[in-house]
């Protein structure tokens, strides 16, 4: 009976060998911003890029600045989505290395959208009811509207076209965001507006101005500008 | 002077022996063997360069991976590899994996088909859909009822989803965990 125990358990053992499990993990990653291959986002320098060789600093005064408005860049997207996309202009700041601050004021132009049937010939800035600002147009029988909308900066008119801008005046990120969505009619049927996105692109210029600093120490004073499109 | 000359010299003499007799490094031989019964079961991933820079195994968007509305040519995009050692083929596999699930919401489940490659013979591959296990008696397989054992090195596993893909899906990371089981018969 003993030795039948110790068979019993030996075996036991052995069909315990004889059951393994494995198991293995991975991830799978979906990059929604590059879901579409339209999208394309290029903002150039409107300043002398040869000026920027020394550690990306522009070699510019600030004084130059001082409550002038003054083209930064230059900035191009082209696609979109049905649900429209967004651009984030994220920023701080001039801050030297002191940590003594400028506060300055980005301004953002929307040009006029073009389209792949037509440049838009004629366009009107309007504010609607719920917030938004839109531009339209009208060619042979197609309405295309164009809806503007942005979080965290005034908007004016500039030339009948969109300026929006943000101060930037404190050490943390702070963020301004323009919402493009471009919708198109057909024989002014607004109530079934197709989306119709992917053909778009709009186009736009930087401005910096700067209020003059007060008993703030001479050298280099700095600031990085990241511009970030998303798909909505 | 030239006494400590002379003590000089024989220091370096002494000096010398010390390297001359510095054992050089050996290596013993070692063999593995194997008595009884033996099964030997893991699973890697391909891309563990890929992971450690950008934390997963292949973008959704892979055109190698995208759902195909035919029943042929199905077994899709190479990411992992497995292997089984058995020295008898009186075994049985369970292949299993969950969906793949958005970590932002994982109410996003995406099914797929894991393809495992498990012979050398037609029809070289198990197709395991999610939360479906899968079961192969290795005695009664085709290829394997011919062989003693079981070995297999390096055998790809194979990833397609069963659906389009939804570009309406949330973006960012998304987890399966696949699971082999092998017990004796």
């Amino acid at each position: 009976m003993k030795r039948l125990i110790i068979i019993l358990l030996l075996l036991t053992l052995s069909l315990n060998l004889f059951a393994l499990d494995s198991s293995l993990d991975f991830y799978a990653y979906y990059d929604k911003a590059t879901a579409s291959t339209a999208y394309t986002l290029n903002v150039t320098l409107s300043q002398n890029q040869s000026s920027l060789a020394s550690g990306g600093r522009p070699a510019v005064n600030v004084a130059d600045f001082l409550n002038t408005e003054t083209q930064l860049f230059t900035w191009t997207l082209t696609g979109g989505s049905t649900n429209g996309v967004k651009l984030k202009f994220i920023s701080s700041a001039l801050t030297s290395e002191e940590n003594n601050l400028i506060p300055y004021t980005l301004g953002v132009k929307v040009n006029n959208p073009t389209c792949k049937y037509s440049n838009w010939y004629t366009y009107t800035l309007k504010y609607n009811t719920s917030g938004k600002y839109f531009l339209s147009t009208k060619i042979s029988n197609y309405y295309y509207k164009d809806v503007l909308s942005f979080s965290n900066g005034t908007i004016e008119t500039v030339n009948s076209l969109p300026y929006i801008s943000k101060s930037y005046s404190s050490n943390l990120s702070e963020t301004l965001e323009l919402g493009f969505k471009f919708y198109y009619y057909k024989n002014n049927n607004s109530n079934n507006p197709t989306s119709y996105d992917e053909s778009i692109s709009r186009s736009g210029t930087g401005y910096i101005t700067v209020a003059e600093p007060a008993n703030l120490p001479g050298g280099h004073y700095s600031t990085i500008i990241t511009v970030v499109l998303e798909a909505l | 002077m030239m006494k400590n000359f002379k003590y000089i010299i024989l220091l370096l003499l002494a000096s010398l022996p010390l390297f001359a007799y510095t054992p050089s490094s050996y290596n013993g031989l070692e063999i593995t063997g194997i008595k009884g019964a033996t099964l030997q079961l893991s699973m890697a991933l391909d891309n563990t360069a890929t992971l450690t820079s950008n934390g997963y195994s292949f973008s959704l968007q892979d055109s190698e991976i995208q759902y195909l509305d035919t029943l042929t040519n199905k077994t899709g995009k190479r990411f992992a590899s497995w292997y089984l050692a058995s020295n008898t083929n009186n075994i049985t596999l369970t292949v299993s994996h969950t969906p793949l699930v958005s970590e932002i919401d994982s109410s996003i489940a995406l099914d797929y088909h894991l393809a495992l490659q498990y012979s050398k013979a037609s029809p070289y591959n198990l197709y395991i859909l999610s939360n479906m296990p899968v079961s192969l008696n290795f005695a009664q397989d085709e290829y394997y009822k011919t062989q003693s054992q079981v070995a297999i090195t390096n055998y790809g596993l194979f990833f397609r989803l069963t659906t389009a893909f939804d570009t309406n899906n949330p973006g960012g990371y998304y987890h399966s965990t696949i699971t082999l089981r092998v017990e004796a018969n």
